[in-house]
């Protein structure tokens, strides 16, 4: 977060890099707040290009929070002071900073509960899920460039399974990957470690300190019981 | 809107969406006990066939907390127990 903070070069860059990656918690926020499609993407699109603006920029203490919550709170005063102009006004000249995928987004939105999840645990818990799909996508990369993807998804069920009675024995799936069982739990193990670690990696690119990457997966799990699975 | 069906996860008892086959908490909780040494053995973690048998882990207002290996984790000894 510190490169994407700074206003050396390239921060506008690694900022785009994240928020391209965390837009849809900020546009389901939004949403749910109470505004329509149309606005929820001129707001979020205008939020992204205020965050580019220096002033927003350099009230960020570069040694102190998350990008999550700076985020979230930056949002929730952007609204405050959004709502007391012209809702129709062009924000931005209709510049688009982060490309936000308006179909999928509404498509995304309306499988969203309606219930008693609030738009900021709704956001945190889209957060959570978000960064656990993208350690997901880097993972999988990895394996398809090694050429083991079919591996990784006969794998993937044992990583960490919600309902452990459907899972294969360690004999099925070495019969499956023509290896040993023993080589199967090394496989496992492997593939548990370099999940855990590319999650602590995106996890860290969030936070300021590398010591808070911690204590935010820790919050990350709270949003994520909070919401009771109410989010697919 | 449509609510999507849940699942209970066996490990940490939290409400999953049905939508996805690992828990994503038991993942985040993982990555805080990363601290696997590279060191330990394959042969150490749990066999699926072991994990596939259901297994009580509440006890009326109790519950067995395990680590990321799934093993129990004890909070304290005293003289003549074991709280785990």
């Amino acid at each position: 977060m510190l490169s994407a903070q700074s206003k050396a070069p390239g921060s506008q860059n690694a900022l785009a890099a994240l928020c391209g990656l965390y837009w849809y918690p900020l546009y389901a926020f939004v949403r749910r707040r109470g505004y329509t499609p149309e606005d929820a993407q001129d707001l979020t699109q205008g939020f992204f290009l205020h965050l580019l603006d220096h002033k927003a920029l350099a009230q960020v203490d570069p040694l102190k929070g998350k990008f999550r919550s700076f985020l979230l709170a930056s949002i929730q005063n952007y609204l405050s002071k959004e709502a007391d102009r012209a809702r129709c006004r062009k924000r931005g000249g209709k510049t688009e900073f982060v490309p936000l995928e308006a179909e999928n987004a509404e498509d995304r939105y309306w499988l969203e509960p309606t219930d008693y999840v609030t738009a900021e645990k709704l956001f945190d818990a889209r957060w959570a899920l978000t960064l656990l799909d993208e350690a997901m996508s880097l993972l999988c990369a990895e394996y398809a460039k090694q050429g083991k993807m079919a591996t990784l998804e006969t794998l993937k069920p044992l990583l960490h399974p919600i309902n452990t009675e459907e899972l294969p024995s360690y004999e099925q799936v070495a019969d499956q990957l023509k290896v040993s069982v023993a080589a199967v739990k090394m496989l496992i193990h492997r593939l548990r470690k370099r999940y855990t670690t590319l999650l602590r990696a995106e996890v860290a690119r969030t936070v300021s300190d590398p010591e808070e990457v911690d204590e935010e997966i820790h919050a990350l799990c709270d949003a994520l019981i909070a919401s009771e699975g109410r989010l697919a | 809107m449509k609510v999507g069906d849940r699942r209970t996860c066996q490990m940490c008892g939290t409400q999953v969406s049905a939508d996805r086959d690992v828990c994503p908490v038991c993942v985040l909780r993982a990555a805080i006990t990363e601290e696997v040494s590279l060191e330990e053995s394959a042969s150490e973690l749990p066999a699926v066939g072991s994990i596939s048998e259901p297994v009580a882990r509440r006890f009326e207002n109790y519950e067995l907390i395990l680590d990321a290996d799934a093993r129990p984790i004890g909070l304290g000894r005293g003289a003549i127990s074991a709280n785990s």
